[in-house]
């Protein structure tokens, strides 16, 4: 729709700018949350810009231990949610894009029965089976371990659909070319599926990362170690003070903190990101 | 660069369905084969039995009088050239045209010196670090034409490689692929459905039918005298005239009459009267179509340069006994 009509322009930027800033203003108020001092935040009006105790404050996150989080410094779990989050995100891809390869290419009895039990794991996140997930965890020892925060979170159907279906509409003669150009199974899979695949594998690293850095029910249980704990958690931890008031500038610290990984996964690939989600290399 | 023999070879699919059935084709060195017919007569399906892409039900398929039916089709020595041509998207074209050699283990020097030596026979200079999305189709064409070249393989095959472009480019990519041959003097087997490029092409054509082979000759001795009726209607444009014998006190089934054998007035042993319908003037040429009598069958006659038609007159034609085609109650030629 091509039309001028300045009124109707207007109102479209009004809406969006509205939408925008009602998006925003939450993260701005942690922004300038994390920058007063306790007393300031618990005085009514709350301030809405920002204060001076900005680097105090995160000066002691990232190093000092708080009592409120177990006296974990934030950059120790900010590194374990990354460490987390980077053996999901991984996990999952490798593992997906195989078990596609496996049933887009090869031939194999129960080959759309595998397919399917994939496809039927779809109905069963991590919260269905919480109980079962973790007695298999405390049986393989992997409590406060760092495989035991992402294993159970690896295997994924979404991503093995979105790969079948990518893998579906890359043409039979390019497969045929291959053949013929001498690379086997493995070559095929390195030289020219994981290539073509790349814009697919950015979407879904992107897609994968946040999913694997939110997971709070998780590591909440499967870690009882204080060094285990992820940015999520902490958070989380930071908040259940019990009779004391709220740590809030540390609590929005952290919060803008554990925002930012998220962010500059998104930033660094989002062209990938759009690629991946819109346009098909044919 | 080698012969390629298939003896008795045979395609049945699982189901029960019979693509192909007992196909005996013996190619000499350096010869170039166009197997031709309408879709799904299984032209394509016994190419791909020769690349090894399909499983061979029966026969044998020989490369340079070794069986290659047990091999894989990067153990045939072969190149194939494909209908959407199948360049990796992700690669460039030099890259393109290394891959297959570089899974070889080829030194790479040797193939920076293929690489060039079939640029420059293809034109593909200032083309090979350019990706194919950005190459247009007659390129992406040679490009997958480079990339069978550098392979020197004992025999090319080719699956309706000009079917994607448009008419001109194809009428002059055919030209360039003539020359190709000629100066390679390699062996090409080549699928297509167009009998033009059928007959522009190949030494030797192979006509099929439902999985059959209906005749296997040189050009013009495909166009001048073709073993079944299903061949006579296939090659050449317009198609061939069928009359029933009777009307020209024959005893065969059915005659065919060519559209240049039958010329509008004149005084040949046979005759025919007629009313024109209408006029195609394709330039070079004119078709008349001619109806024989109110209810009778159109017949296609190709018309003399100069002469005034116009549709609705009433129109002679006549022909030399000579140039009549006879098929038998089977569609079989006698005579």
């Amino acid at each position: 729709m091509v039309e001028n009509r300045p009124f109707l322009s207007f109102l479209t930027h009004a809406a969006l700018i509205l939408g925008v800033a009602f998006l925003c203003f939450p993260v701005w108020m942690a922004l300038v949350a994390s920058t007063h001092g306790a007393e300031a935040l618990s005085r009514a009006p709350i301030p809405l810009w920002f204060g001076d105790r900005g680097w105090e404050n995160y000066a002691q996150l990232l190093s000092g231990g708080l009592p409120e989080a177990g006296g974990v410094p934030v950059g120790r779990m900010m590194l374990n949610s990354l460490v987390m989050a980077l053996m999901i995100t991984v996990g999952k891809i490798a593992v997906s894009i195989l078990a596609a390869y496996a049933i887009v290419y090869f031939r194999f009895p129960f080959r759309m029965g595998f397919f399917w039990i994939v496809f039927l794991t779809l109905m069963l996140p991590v919260e269905v089976r919480i109980l079962p997930t973790y007695d298999v965890a405390v049986r393989l020892g992997l409590l406060n371990s760092y495989l035991g925060l992402s294993l159970p979170l690896i295997a994924s159907a979404t991503a093995t659909f979105l790969f079948r279906q990518f893998f579906l509409t890359i043409p039979d003669e390019l497969v045929e070319a291959a053949r013929i150009d001498r690379a086997g199974p493995m070559r095929f899979f390195r030289d020219i599926l994981i290539p073509l695949s790349r814009t697919n594998i950015a979407a879904l690293f992107i897609i994968l990362f946040i999913y694997g850095w939110n997971q709070y029910l998780w590591p909440l249980l499967v870690t009882t170690e204080e060094r285990f704990a992820t940015v999520v958690v902490g958070i989380q931890r930071m908040t259940n003070t019990g009779e004391a008031l709220p740590v809030w500038h540390y609590i929005m610290g952290t919060t803008v903190l554990a925002m930012l990984p998220p962010v500059l996964v998104v930033l660094s690939m989002q062209k990938l990101f759009v690629k991946g989600l819109v346009e098909q290399e044919k | 660069m080698a012969g390629l023999s298939l003896r008795g070879v045979k395609k049945v699919y699982p189901g029960g369905v019979t693509a192909v059935e007992g196909a005996d084709v013996e190619i000499a060195d350096g010869e170039f084969v166009v197997l031709v017919g309408p879709s799904g007569c299984g032209k394509s399906t016994l190419l791909r039995m020769v690349a090894g892409l399909e499983e061979i039900s029966a026969g044998e398929v020989a490369i340079d009088g070794a069986v290659v039916n047990r091999r894989e089709p990067g153990e045939r020595d072969i190149a194939m050239v494909f209908q959407n041509y199948a360049l990796y998207p992700h690669m460039s074209v030099r890259q393109n045209m290394a891959y297959g050699l570089k899974n070889v283990g080829m030194p790479k020097p040797e193939i920076a010196a293929r690489i060039d030596a079939a640029a420059k026979v293809l034109q593909l200079g200032e083309l090979l670090d350019r990706k194919p999305r950005q190459l247009s189709g007659g390129q992406r064409q040679r490009v997958a034409m480079g990339r069978a070249l550098v392979r020197e393989p004992k025999a090319f095959l080719l699956d309706e490689p000009l079917s994607n472009l448009d008419a001109k480019l194809r009428t002059h990519m055919r030209g360039e692929l003539k020359e190709l041959h000629q100066r390679l003097r390699a062996t090409f087997l080549y699928v297509t459905h167009d009998q033009v490029e059928a007959m522009s092409l190949a030494d030797r054509i192979v006509v099929m039918n439902a999985g059959r082979i209906e005749q296997i000759g040189a050009p013009r001795e495909i166009y001048d005298r073709p073993a079944t009726r299903f061949v006579a209607e296939f090659i050449g444009a317009p198609q061939m005239n069928f009359l029933p014998g009777a009307l020209l006190d024959e005893t065969v089934a059915a005659i065919g009459l060519r559209p240049e054998a039958l010329s509008l007035g004149g005084a040949g042993e046979i005759r025919l009267e007629g009313r024109l319908r209408l006029v195609e003037d394709l330039g070079a040429d004119r078709f008349a179509h001619i109806g024989l009598g109110e209810a009778g069958p159109t017949v296609i006659a190709r018309a003399a340069p100069g002469a005034s038609l116009a549709p609705g007159d009433a129109v002679s034609l006549s022909a030399a006994r000579a140039a009549i085609h006879r098929f038998g109650e089977d569609g079989r030629r006698i005579g």
